[in-house]
């Protein structure tokens, strides 16, 4: 005890200046805006710093489940790309006439077989179709959390690499969040799982777009509301992006119907989705990119809203 | 008087001559006087280093909840950084010992060159520190060079003139 009071009374000054000094700059930085953006921006690139030598020794131990996800994952890619390969490459189109017969491409004019009178049957090069305007930045979850009612992915590419805010996050599985905050190094992301988090869904087979949201209890389901009562749903089919915005790809996985009702009477189904991301277990993921997004935007404010 | 009550009514008067006057008084958006800097600059040299940085604290944190355009809390930071700079300070060219009278009034029998060796380098320290912190990043140096130069002059200049005027007094 008598040790204690010699310390204060030695380094007494110093511990007091450096409290104040500390509740100074603590107030500085929480009442005042742009020294809070300051410091947040400080705060979130030093914790991800941290978090990403966490995640490091984490992923190491990781490394050969990830690997039979990753090779699970090819195979699939690689069925999918050559259905759709055989899908695209032959098809069939209108017999052209004389005009439009001249201003086709070598390839195709080689190619074409006449099916009957009207139909003819080609087979497209692959240059003929265009990039499809979505380029994917490979990137790793440094933090996660999935028990909270505001969950939120810190990941380890910042705007250094171009990511920027509002720019969709997805995971091989499918749909994981929404860049919010961007540093040098680091970005953080609204986790599907938040009270927050807005993305336009519908269900695969089916053209009506409804809403996908978090009510804030399982990490595992999510809830799309909206789908009029007079489209047709079975549990186990697919739910996907929209496409109404660019913030990710149309048509990416988001998950599947577990289950459904009707009990409100207000014409929409409530749906419950089981979503394919596994939100306990995230790694790898991917920024999306629009490459195009300028481009819609300076056209859709072109017009003032409302 | 008690010297408490007294105190407390010298601040009261610096709180209100600085919300109200010297904030107004701003030159050309760049240098304003913080003449409140004087009440703790003055304050009897004989208190505890501990007491002192915590008078600084609040009576910073006082004048940053009424000065109503500036953020808040920079000058209890800068405050108590000059109030830990300001013992040593006084020691370094006092020479205590040909010194004879109370101590209490040490800061009260001195000449016009002891007051300007005394509150321009705290000065400058507390507006070093203030402008460092109401910038938050070294973007636009010049700028803050700028304020903390005409600043320092500015409440240096009226400070020693109300030191002059009245602090300066009890000659024993």
């Amino acid at each position: 005890m008598w040790r204690i009071f010699q310390f204060l009374g030695k380094f007494g000054n110093i511990i007091l200046f450096l409290f104040l000094e500390l509740v100074a700059l603590l107030i500085i930085t929480s009442v005042n805006k742009p020294h809070r953006e300051v410091s947040q921006g400080i705060f979130l690139e030093i914790s991800g710093n941290f978090s990403e030598f966490q995640a490091s020794i984490g992923s190491y131990f990781g490394l050969s489940t990830e690997n039979e996800k990753l090779l699970e994952q090819n195979r699939n890619l690689h069925k999918e790309l050559l259905e759709v390969k055989d899908s695209l490459r032959t098809y069939k189109f209108r017999r052209p006439t004389n005009a439009e017969y001249l201003l086709l491409p070598d390839s195709l004019r080689q190619n074409s077989v006449p099916i009957d009178s009207t139909m003819v049957e080609a087979v497209i090069p692959d240059s003929l179709f265009p990039a499809k305007g979505y380029d994917f930045l490979p990137c790793k979850a440094i933090n996660n959390t999935v028990s909270r009612n505001y969950n939120y992915i810190t990941a380890n590419k910042g705007s250094r690499h171009g990511v920027k805010e509002g720019m969709g996050l997805i995971s091989p599985q499918g749909v994981a969040g929404q860049v919010v905050a961007v540093s040098q190094n680091y970005c953080l992301a609204q986790s599907v799982l938040n009270k927050k988090f807005n993305l336009s869904a519908k269900i695969k087979g089916n053209k009506n777009v409804g809403n996908i949201t978090w009510q804030g209890l399982a990490p595992e389901y999510a809830t799309l509301e909206f789908i009029p009562q007079t489209s047709i749903i079975h549990v186990g089919d697919t739910v996907i992006t929209s496409g109404f915005s660019t913030t990710f790809p149309p048509e990416y996985m988001i998950g599947t119907v577990k289950e459904f009702d009707a009990e409100l009477q207000d014409g929409f189904f409530t749906v419950k989705v089981n979503l394919s991301t596994n939100f306990r277990g995230l790694d790898n993921l991917y920024v999306v990119t629009h490459l195009l997004k300028p481009e819609i935007d300076s056209l859709e404010n072109r017009f003032p809203k409302e | 008087m008690n010297i408490y009550v007294k105190q407390i009514a010298i601040f009261f008067v610096y709180l209100l001559l600085q919300v109200f006057v010297f904030n107004q008084l701003t030159l050309f958006d760049v240098a304003t006087p913080h003449i409140f800097l004087l009440f703790l600059l003055m304050l009897p040299v004989n208190v505890r280093l501990s007491f002192l940085m915590l008078i600084a604290f609040f009576a910073g944190l006082t004048v940053d909840l009424f000065s109503l355009n500036a953020f808040k809390g920079m000058h209890a930071a800068a405050a108590v950084l000059m109030m830990s700079a300001r013992t040593t300070w006084v020691n370094v060219f006092t020479n205590r010992f040909s010194y004879h009278g109370a101590e209490e009034y040490l800061l009260q029998v001195q000449d016009a060159a002891w007051y300007s060796k005394y509150l321009f380098p705290l000065i400058l320290l507390h507006h070093t520190a203030y402008y460092f912190l109401e910038a938050f990043s070294f973007e636009n140096v010049g700028l803050i060079f700028l304020k903390i130069g005409t600043s320092t002059v500015y409440t240096f200049g009226i400070c020693i003139l109300l030191t002059l005027l009245f602090h300066q007094g009890n000659k024993r």
